[in-house]
């Protein structure tokens, strides 16, 4: 076989050499040729003026325009200048995908060598094409998993889906509100998202089965999305039901799944004129699955969120720390950074309650513990001191029947579960200034402050809560306009922190903060220790803090010149809002005949 | 102000004219009369936006003029702005919008307490028809983040008057992007460009509340690219600044121990003051901006001039700064121009 190669090679030469070759007649072959024609690769040669010479077997059937005797035509033919455009070439001939190399040939001939690369390129295209799935698909699951709120996520859904599946997208999900109502996100390519809510009777047949399942797919008219509630608010085209819409789209519907129950509908509408659409369209429904069911995850687990975010929002609007009655005749101040700051609750409470006619009654205190188990105490707390107020004004009385509730009110297999607070009265006086009889169950002393000073209000008294024969004392503060009394948590005092966040804030540091503080109205006191003692903290360790302020409204310092009148015209013509300024008195006398009980 | 004619509204200019009476009942305490003069405007037929922002807001800055050059104390100015976040509030009562645009969450940053300047963006927008939740000063980001998981806001603004609460905010406003919420950026302490606020990665940044209005306005925004010059030797160094601030607070008040008895910048304790120098210079060498700390310095010295402080005190705690901060090289240059700084003014 060697041997038998060398003479081919020569023959070969031979031929090349030589004049023109007609093609060879059928059965009056050469070696040469047989060997040329049973090779899988196309091969084609001409000469300096690119006339073709010679064709192989294979380059007859794949480019069958190409004539021996005759030009070069198509990709391969020479330019003016003798020479060709590109020794790479590729090519399209009858719908195969051809790969053609040119080589020289001594005398200024060449050969060009063709091969067929159709299943290559499909595999390749196949290929690339799994491979931006995947891509699409793990920028799908990376953006869907990252927010809980059912609106986001639904816009998230329409965004992804709009950029790589379809033209038009929308989703249709029942609202966490429940009942009849659902909510919708749709939007088209490159736009914004448009969102709304829409009664589920309103909904076009096949979203409605969409939402009840899977199993009412069925394939989409287009004229049954006429009307859909999206399609009012967004552009003419692609949404049909407008003018101008409906004529070259494609449209499916389909149900994300869920927990049991689809998590919603998902409405692609494909603009068929595209031809990227249109093949899109064709391989994919494989991927708009795929899609779906990542797409249904996210939005039964934002669903499922909401709902629970919903149930804990209701429980725990007994728990937050409640927004401050308006008192008149008094000043009220608050602020409260609970550990868990997720929540906003903690074992810190307070409460002030006012009842037009009576002292107002004002607490805070501290029950042992922190977190979720410490805030349901606290709130039975709370409700606790709202019902025994009812019937019992005097501080110490009210904390002896506190005492009390709380021990009978303990489950026989627990310890009791015990609290410290200060517990006051307030009753405004004549002349501006406040009476306090406030009452110590254990807690940190109040501090009084006043231009002077700040002073400590030792109450003592036990802890409540703890012992059936629990002792309480009260004391009388009277506060001047201006003054005010500070009521804190442990979590101010005890907080660690400071240069070498070790230290603690201390009463001493409280005192020092309060010490000027005479000028500031109650929530700008509040304010004030709250952030010195966050400031204190730094990113350290942190424990519930809660400030409670209750203050002689600030006299008001003589004007240099009396000013015009007028705005007390327009504060008349507004009844309510006067009331809701009126703690602080008009003439700057302070006194308030009015107000006092 | 005097006569009230519903047919000519009190134009922009009759606003300006009573800033020097409402300036003095803010220092008085005169809530009433601070009050009565916003609302009498709006009553008159005036815009409330005219009043937020030609009367409370240039006022509040009067109002941080006045405790910069020690004419009022620290719980004075504090005062004032307890009184002006009243009539904010007022002024919210009487005019708001119908919130149909979309829901604006506003938050300061964790560590910002000047809550005033957000709370006047936040009515703005509300005059202007978005749904505006306030979540207050000073917003832990995991509450910040929760919200933003329950409700699913539009946009995220954040609000900062210092620029050193913003490298730990990254991490809140990369927590809020995450969600596929976008972040707006608002307050001088993203920089009086805003340069801070590309470097913080935000989606969009507002100077004033009419901008962050009119950016709101043009919705979505276009992405943004990160900010490529980030380099890894900022990074650990502001963490080393950071995690050195007690030794440093420490070896500046030891410095200054021997020199008097009773030592104050500002108006808060010096450990205070000089941690908060500190955060400076650690923002300083995050941004890779030596002018921010040496701007910090000149206030510093500004404000407590009046208060009696010795104008070799800050030198002095520069040096004590510097003994600490040897292998920090860009930590030295900031103290170096700093020093320049304080130099220069003489």
């Amino acid at each position: 076989m060697v041997e038998q190669g060398h003479d081919v090679d020569t023959d070969a030469r031979v031929d090349d050499s030589a004049a023109p070759v007609e093609q060879a007649p059928m059965g009056a072959t050469t070696l040469a040729d047989r060997l040329l024609d049973g090779a899988g690769t196309g091969i084609l040669a001409h000469d300096h003026q690119g006339v073709v010479r010679f064709l192989n077997a294979s380059v007859r059937v794949l480019l069958p325009d190409q004539r021996v005797g005759e030009p070069l035509i198509g990709a391969l033919h020479l330019r003016q200048d003798g020479r060709a455009a590109s020794d790479e070439v590729e090519l399209t001939v009858t719908g195969r995908r051809l790969r053609a190399h040119r080589r020289d040939l001594p005398d200024g001939w060449a050969a060009w060598y063709v091969d067929d690369v159709t299943e290559q390129h499909a595999r390749m295209d196949s290929l690339l094409a799994e491979r931006s799935r995947s891509r699409f698909l793990a920028s799908a699951s990376r953006r869907l998993g990252l927010c809980l709120h059912p609106g986001r996520t639904a816009r998230a859904v329409v965004e992804l889906a709009a950029a790589e599946l379809a033209h038009a997208v929308a989703v249709v999900w029942p609202s966490s509100t429940g009942g009849d109502t659902v909510e919708w996100a749709a939007g088209e390519r490159a736009a914004a998202v448009r969102s709304g809510r829409a009664r589920a009777g309103e909904l076009p047949g096949p979203v409605t089965a969409a939402l009840r399942g899977p199993e009412g797919a069925a394939p989409l008219l287009l004229d049954d999305l006429a009307g859909a509630p999206w399609a009012e608010a967004g552009p003419a085209t692609p949404w049909p039901g407008r003018s101008g819409g409906s004529a070259a789209v494609a449209g499916a519907v389909v149900s994300l799944p869920g927990n049991g129950v689809p998590a919603g509908a998902l409405v692609l509408l494909r603009d068929a004129t595209a031809a990227a659409g249109a093949a899109a369209a064709a391989g994919d429904t494989a991927l708009v699955e795929e899609f779906a069911q990542r797409a249904g995850i996210a939005m039964a687990a934002a669903a499922l969120y909401a709902r629970q975010a919903r149930t804990t929002g209701v429980l725990r609007s007994n728990l937050v720390q409640p927004p401050l009655p308006h008192v008149p005749g008094l000043t009220l101040g608050a602020a409260y950074r609970p550990a868990d700051e997720g929540l906003l609750i903690g074992g810190d409470f307070y409460d002030v309650l006012h009842r037009p006619g009576s002292a107002t009654t004002f607490l805070l205190g501290d029950v042992c513990g922190k977190g979720v188990d410490a805030a349901v105490s606290t709130g039975r707390v709370r409700q606790s001191v709202v019902a025994l107020g009812r019937l019992v004004n005097d501080p110490v009385r009210l904390l002896e029947a506190l005492n009390a509730t709380m021990l009978e009110t303990v489950a026989a297999d627990r310890a009791p579960q015990f609290v410290t607070l200060v517990l006051g009265s307030a009753t405004p006086l004549l002349g501006g200034g406040v009476r306090l009889l406030l009452a110590g169950g254990g807690h940190l002393p109040p501090l009084v402050v006043r231009p002077g000073g700040v002073e400590a209000v030792d109450i003592g008294g036990m802890l409540v809560g703890a012992v059936p024969e629990a002792r309480f004392r009260a004391r009388t503060v009277d506060l001047a306009p201006g003054e005010s009394c500070v009521l804190y948590s442990d979590g101010v005092t005890e907080a660690q922190g400071g240069v070498d966040g070790r230290q603690a804030f201390g009463e001493e540091r409280l005192a020092e903060v309060l010490a000027g503080c005479d000028v500031l109205p109650a929530p700008g006191i509040a304010e004030r220790v709250a952030q010195q003692v966050v400031r204190w903290l730094g990113t350290g360790y942190n424990d519930d803090v809660a400030v409670l302020v209750v203050q002689a409204p600030i006299p008001v310092h003589p004007r240099a010149e009396r000013h015009l009148h007028s705005v007390h015209v327009a504060a008349a013509a507004h009844p309510e809002d006067r009331a809701a300024r009126r703690d602080r008195p008009h003439d700057g006398t302070g006194s308030h005949p009015e107000e006092v009980p | 102000m005097t006569s009230r004619s519903p047919s000519a509204p009190a134009p922009v200019e009759a606003v300006r004219a009573v800033v020097d009476d409402y300036l003095d009942a803010l220092g008085r305490g005169d809530e009433t009369h601070a009050v009565d003069l916003a609302l009498g405007f709006v009553d008159a037929g005036g815009s409330a936006e005219d009043v937020l922002l030609g009367l409370v807001a240039p006022v509040q800055v009067r109002v941080g003029e006045r405790w910069e050059s020690g004419e009022w104390s620290v719980a004075q100015e504090h005062a004032a702005t307890c009184i002006a976040e009243r009539v904010v509030a007022a002024l919210g009562t009487r005019a708001r919008g119908q919130g149909t645009r979309g829901h604006v969450v506003l938050s300061c940053l964790d560590g910002e307490w000047h809550a005033l300047p957000a709370r006047i963006v936040g009515d703005v927008l509300r005059l202007r028809c978005w749904q505006v939740t306030f979540l207050g000063a000073s917003v832990p980001p995991v509450h910040l983040v929760s919200f933003l998981h329950q409700h699913g806001p539009d946009v995220v603004a954040l609000s900062a008057a210092l620029p050193i609460h913003l490298p730990a905010a990254r991490h809140t406003v990369a927590a809020a992007q995450r969600t596929g919420t976008p972040v707006l950026a608002g307050g001088p302490g993203f920089g009086a460009d805003g340069r801070f606020a590309r470097r913080l990665g935000v989606d969009a940044w507002a100077p004033t509340a009419e901008d962050a209005a009119a950016l709101l306005d043009r919705m979505p925004w276009p992405a943004t690219s990160p900010d490529a010059t980030r380099d890894d030797g900022a990074e650990t160094e502001y963490a080393g600044v950071r995690e050195r601030r007690g030794r440093l607070v420490m070896a500046a008040v030891e410095r200054l121990r021997d020199r008097t008895a009773a030592v104050r910048l500002a108006d808060s304790p010096l450990d205070d003051d000089l941690g908060q120098m500190v955060d400076f210079l650690a923002a300083a060498t995050w941004f890779g901006d030596r002018g921010l700390f040496a701007d910090h310095l000149e206030w510093l010295a500004r404000v407590s001039t009046p208060r009696g402080a010795a104008a070799d005190l800050l030198p002095a705690v520069l040096d004590a700064f510097r003994a600490e901060l040897h292998d920090f090289p860009f930590a030295l240059t900031c103290l170096d121009l700093g020093h320049d700084a304080l130099v220069g003014r003489g």
